[in-house]
């Protein structure tokens, strides 16, 4: 449903920043890494488009656009281990 | 009230056991979409990136993600098969099967019990996000065609799901 607003339409402000915050949580990224990703890997950010900004893929670069979802994958394995 | 460990170890194990496979299957089910257009927004540039450490970094991860992505559903298919009973009446009781992939099947509309239907829901499934991603990030410039492969998804979805 969120990924429906990458559909290259207008679409209201409100909405958009309405479903900003629900791709939050659709795309498990509840820990803010972005500032830390572009340290460590230095990144330069450039958009794929605007509606694609809004929901959270501020970036060609898929670290950044996965945000926390990176890091459950690097732990998963560490988990299983461990467990 | 006597406490006793040996009850608590044993659903602690049961829960660990589907928490393995269920969790893990679910986890890749859910995040299949965002990974799809966050792996194809990095393909959309003309050509790949390995100018610095950590965007070599990210290429590569990108092209291994990839892989995982269109390898790992067939393989899951694959695998659901092998665990799946023959006969109608024990499908959807072999509580084995539902432990290790019961995820998959979870939306599916039980009255569909064909062996065909339940195997290759979940493929289709994961081939409907893949194509829709790709739709996303490759027709951005086609908005016509993105709306109509997003309803026909749907539509063709809702076909199983109903």
């Amino acid at each position: 449903m969120t990924h429906q607003l990458l559909i290259n339409l207008s679409y209201p402000a409100l909405l958009m920043l309405y479903f900003s915050y629900v791709f939050e949580f659709v795309s498990f990224d509840l820990i803010p890494t972005d500032d830390f990703y572009d340290y460590i890997f230095g990144f330069q950010n450039e958009p794929f488009s605007s509606q694609a900004e809004e929901l959270g893929y501020e970036s060609h670069n898929l670290i950044r656009n996965m945000g926390s979802l990176f890091l459950t994958l690097l732990l998963t394995p560490l988990f299983l281990l461990v467990g | 009230m006597i406490f006793k460990p040996g009850k608590v170890t044993g659903y602690v194990i049961d829960k660990k056991s589907e928490l393995l496979w269920n969790g893990l299957i679910s986890l890749f089910t859910e995040s299949y979409l965002v990974l799809c257009v966050a792996i194809m927004i990095n393909l959309s540039r003309s050509e790949l990136d390995f100018s610095t450490f950590g965007i070599g970094f990210d290429t590569t991860l990108t092209l291994l993600i990839g892989a995982t992505l269109v390898i790992v559903p067939p393989a899951l298919t694959l695998l659901y098969a092998k665990n799946f009973k023959n006969t109608e009446e024990t499908r959807l009781e072999d509580l084995e099967l539902i432990d290790k992939y019961g995820v998959l099947i979870g939306e599916l509309n039980h009255r569909r019990l064909s062996k065909q239907v339940i195997l290759l829901t979940p493929l289709l499934d994961f081939a409907r996000r893949f194509f829709f991603a790709a739709a996303l990030v490759f027709l951005h410039d086609k908005p016509w065609a993105q709306l109509a492969y997003s309803n026909f998804a749907s539509l063709f979805t809702i076909m199983f799901l109903v």
